[in-house]
């Protein structure tokens, strides 16, 4: 993609949506039968938009990610439409999906030890990135754009610590560098699958915080991931919950905390425990563990 | 860094004195008397003790382990004369010559068959695992490993038996071995040497090509993977760098341990080819019941062991940055 | 004893840890000290919470109390005994005494062993009679913990992660401790599920009497179980005192970052969401 062509898709009219996916159906299929973890899913993202994806285990949120960027696990197939500004995404071939990825759309993974290579100094896996998209660029540029880009996230001594390697970081450390990678290449758009999931409290807010951060100062839309519904409720401005691979409401934050439509979206609403008060007489759940099938219930 | 090799070596020193000591207490508890094997048929017992004199055998065990000791830093003398000069591993007084000198005789060709084999197995095990790890569960990965369950299942000698007849006489595709140096003929030097290296490479290849597969799997579905694959690196990039740094790894450690035990001599191996390496002095020494040689070959293979052992760990934290440098939280 | 008197006290409990590497070959290795002087008490059917970031000793406090690992200095005190150093006989009693739930409950149940035999496990292992045979304890125990009793011939991996931490927690009832820790035991779990596990553990403490040392990150699960909450960071307890007191008015700095940073969902969409689901209920009466 050159320069011009990215002026272009950046003049479209503002409510033209960045990211647009229809009907996408994600499956594995078995000689005996198609096991679906996406079904027939459909959302749009406004240009700059934060858009959040809820759901427990077992929903599919993942997998849209995934699905988005062409990386899903050897087995699965994935149907259906994903426009990303004007280009169809499911059309692409290999090649020039590697331009897209990493590039205009970056990821962020929720553990980010087990993400970043422990063989390489974090400055390494940023320029490595940086390298990948911009021909012609030396070791030099990309380490100074490594620095750069840790800087960004609050990185202090970004110039000594540029040579560290992710064991020397600390969780919170980690995952900022993961930020500073995907920030390296200016993307259009970041999709962040359960980023601060593995993180204590303080460094999540730190975290979330960031990320805000980022979207009023660069403009790139948000697609986050997770299962905690009170993270998305103070960083996205949209929200569609997932349920089995299926939508079961979507709608404006506001709307969906205020007025939730689903009898699932306002159980997860009962069930999120409060820590402005204690509700001593808790919640009409159900007590026995009778209706959970064996793959509900647990994030392990 | 330095701190660290210096503990190191420290610590080697302690375990090489300990070796040196337990194999010395083996054989001067267990073996039978060598002042009975040096005197011969027509035997008396005051020659018997004469000969004990003359080699300090009826000194206090201290004192002979003292002088063993010292006899590898400095040499030592046996009886009336027999100069064994340093570094002295024992005298063998069946073939008229010091155990060191006989080493350093046979060690090439030891050294020729570990080279020659680890080049093989190396280049056999990690490109057949790397080819079962692409083509996981595929047909090609099935015969793979069934090639390896052989090749981990025929034990050496037969292996090496079945070889000659096959090669050398059924199908003449070698030569008779002959003993030549390398620089009179290469060609049959290398010939000869070949079915050995065979031999030898067949279990370790075969194992390497297990442990390549397990390993470059196992690192393809690692987090950091898939983030490579995130940033729109090409295949060949997530691969070298992201798959096969962290796969190969831990085979240098293991590596390391068998070449190590391989250089103090493949004992089947050269004594089934005739090839006068440390092994096959060994074996013969054992034939012979001749105890210098055989306490000297097992503290060559001890201190090799221990110097691979020492060597792979230095390399080890040179290539792996979690070992070479603390988190520093 | 009188009631007044707490079910365990934990005086002065210090844990180092070798760092290993620091030291010379003949140079002991530097200690690092993950538990700092910490001092507490639970009463009975008290639910005591020890709340604190990753690094901050909650979870080597609660296996020191469960002995599970031994002080460097220190004692625990059960019921008037010093546990500290117990051994033989008297440290079996203590094992039925204290229980430990904890987060991941498939790697804490052997897979080959069905539910019968992993609740049994405890008792069989003690040598002691097991109240009315085997089978109908085991029926009897997952009923009290919600499982459907035809189950008890399952294995771990049939369950879900939510009736798999309710095995768990069968297990750690069976043998009638006086105290539960439960170590992260909700941490794992989907929310609508962890809801369900909190509402167990409280009514199985208003029914057995017990008490719970209740370790978690998560304040907002806490504030939903506990009666006393001790925050711990550093190996240190900074604040320790009654739930709503830590959570209404936080004494400790430490303390008010953490629940600062906590996400809330806007308490003007929670009223009127409360708000337009009562109307909707009294419009259908």
């Amino acid at each position: 993609m050159t320069n011009s062509q990215r002026d272009q898709t950046l003049d479209q009219p503002a409510d033209r949506p960045m990211l647009s996916v229809r009907d996408l159906t994600v499956a594995f299929p078995t000689a005996k039968a198609t096991n679906e973890v996406v079904h027939h899913l459909s959302f749009d993202l406004p240009p700059g938009g934060a858009l959040g994806i809820v759901g427990e285990s077992g929903s599919g949120k993942s997998m849209t990610s995934l699905a988005i960027m062409n990386l899903l696990p050897p087995g699965a197939t994935r149907s259906g439409s994903i426009v990303f500004r004007d280009t169809e995404l499911t059309a692409l071939r290999e090649p020039a999906m590697r331009t897209v990825r990493g590039s205009r759309i970056a990821m962020i993974f929720q553990d980010p030890l087990s993400c970043l290579n422990p063989y390489y100094t974090v400055g390494d896996q940023i320029a490595e990135a940086y390298r990948a998209h911009r021909h012609g660029v030396s070791r030099r540029q990309a380490h100074r754009v490594a620095i750069e880009s840790m800087e960004r996230v609050h990185i202090r001594d970004a110039a000594r610590r540029v040579n560290y390697y992710p064991h020397q970081f600390s969780g919170g450390m980690r995952q900022r560098v993961m930020i500073a990678m995907a920030l390296s290449m200016e993307p259009e758009l970041i999709i962040a699958d359960e980023p601060t999931t593995a993180l204590d409290v303080t460094v999540q807010a730190q975290i979330l915080g960031l990320l805000t951060e980022i979207r009023e100062n660069t403009g790139a839309g948000l697609i986050l991931i997770t299962h905690d519904l009170a993270v998305v409720s103070e960083t996205t401005d949209q929200i569609i919950v997932m349920r089995h691979g299926d939508l079961v409401e979507s709608g404006p934050v506001e709307q969906i905390f205020s007025e939730p439509r689903a009898d699932y979206t306002r159980m997860l609403l009962d069930a999120v425990p409060r820590i402005d008060d204690a509700i001593d007489d808790m919640r009409t759940l159900p007590s026995s563990a009778a209706h959970e099938t064996p793959t509900e219930g647990a994030r392990l | 860094m330095t701190r660290q090799v210096l503990k190191r070596l420290a610590g080697m020193v302690v375990v090489l004195l300990l070796v040196c000591l337990f194999t010395y207490v083996i054989f001067f508890v267990l073996s039978p008397d060598p002042a009975v094997q040096i005197c011969g048929k027509n035997c008396t017992p005051a020659k018997i003790d004469q000969i004990r004199d003359n080699l300090g055998l009826n000194r206090p065990f201290w004192a002979q382990f003292w002088t063993f000791l010292s006899g590898l830093f400095v040499g030592r003398t046996y009886g009336e004369g027999i100069q064994c000069s340093a570094p002295c591993l024992g005298y063998s007084f069946q073939s008229s010559q010091s155990v060191t000198s006989m080493m350093v005789q046979r060690f090439p060709v030891s050294l020729t068959v570990a080279v020659g084999a680890a080049v093989l197995w190396l280049l056999a095990g990690l490109v057949s695992g790397l080819i079962g790890a692409i083509n996981e569960g595929k047909f090609i990965d099935r015969f793979i490993s069934g090639l390896t369950f052989a090749g981990m299942s025929i034990p050496n000698y037969v292996l090496a038996l079945v070889l000659q007849f096959v090669l050398v006489v059924t199908l003449r595709w070698l030569p008779f071995p002959q003993a030549v140096a390398f620089g009179d003929d290469p060609v049959q030097w290398f010939l000869n040497f070949l079915m050995p290296w065979i031999v030898l490479a067949v279990g370790y290849a075969a194992s390497y090509t297990r442990l390549t597969r397990a390993n470059v799997i196992e690192a393809l579905q690692e987090n950091y993977v898939r983030t490579a694959r995130s940033k729109g690196l090409r295949p060949s990039v997530v691969w070298r760098r992201h798959a096969l740094r962290p796969a190969l790894t831990p085979i240098v450690t293991i590596f390391g341990m068998d070449f190590a035990g391989l250089l103090g001599g493949a004992v089947i191996t050269e004594t089934v080819f005739g090839l006068n390496g440390i092994g096959k002095m060994a074996s013969d020494a054992i034939t012979k019941n001749d105890q210098p040689v055989i306490m000297g070959v097992t503290l060559l293979a001890a201190f090799l062991v221990v110097v691979g052992n020492m060597v792979v760990d230095l390399v080890y934290t040179a290539i792996d940055p979690r070992v070479r440098i603390g988190a520093s939280a | 004893m009188t009631d007044t008197e707490p079910l365990l006290v934990a005086r002065n409990l210090v844990k180092e840890f070798p760092v290993s590497g620091t030291g010379g070959l003949f140079r002991r290795d530097k200690t690092f000290r993950a538990v700092d002087d910490v001092s507490l008490e639970v009463g009975y059917r008290e639910t005591l919470a020890l709340v604190g970031e990753s690094g901050s000793g909650k979870s080597t406090v609660a296996r020191m109390l469960a002995r599970l690992i031994n002080p460097t200095s220190g004692t625990v005190i059960l019921d008037g005994t010093d546990v500290t150093s117990l051994s033989g006989a008297k440290l079996h009693d203590f094992r039925s005494s204290v229980q430990v739930v904890f987060q991941d409950p498939f790697s804490s149940l052997n897979p080959r062993h069905s539910v019968e035999e992993l609740v049994t496990a405890p008792l069989r292992y003690q040598g002691r009679q097991i109240p009315g045979g085997a089978r109908a304890f085991t029926r009897e125990l997952m009923e009290r913990v919600g499982l459907d009793p035809t189950w008890s011939g399952r294995h771990p991996a049939q369950f879900s992660g939510g009736q798999a931490q309710r095995v768990g927690i069968a297990r750690a009832l069976a043998v009638q401790p006086k105290l539960v820790i439960c170590d992260e035991a909700v941490s794992a779990l989907d929310v609508s599920v962890q809801a369900q596990i909190i509402n167990l553990l409280r009514s199985l403490q208003r029914e057995e009497g017990f008490s719970y040392v209740f370790i978690a990150h998560d304040l907002a699960v806490v504030r939903q179980i506990a009666t006393r909450v001790a925050v711990m960071t550093q190996g240190q307890v900074v604040e320790i005192g009654s739930r709503d007191e830590v959570f209404d008015h936080p004494q400790h700095e430490y303390t008010r970052t953490l629940l600062a940073a906590i996400p809330r969902i806007n308490p003007r969409w929670e009223a009127r969401r409360r708000h337009l689901e009562r109307a909707k209920a009294e419009a259908a009466s």
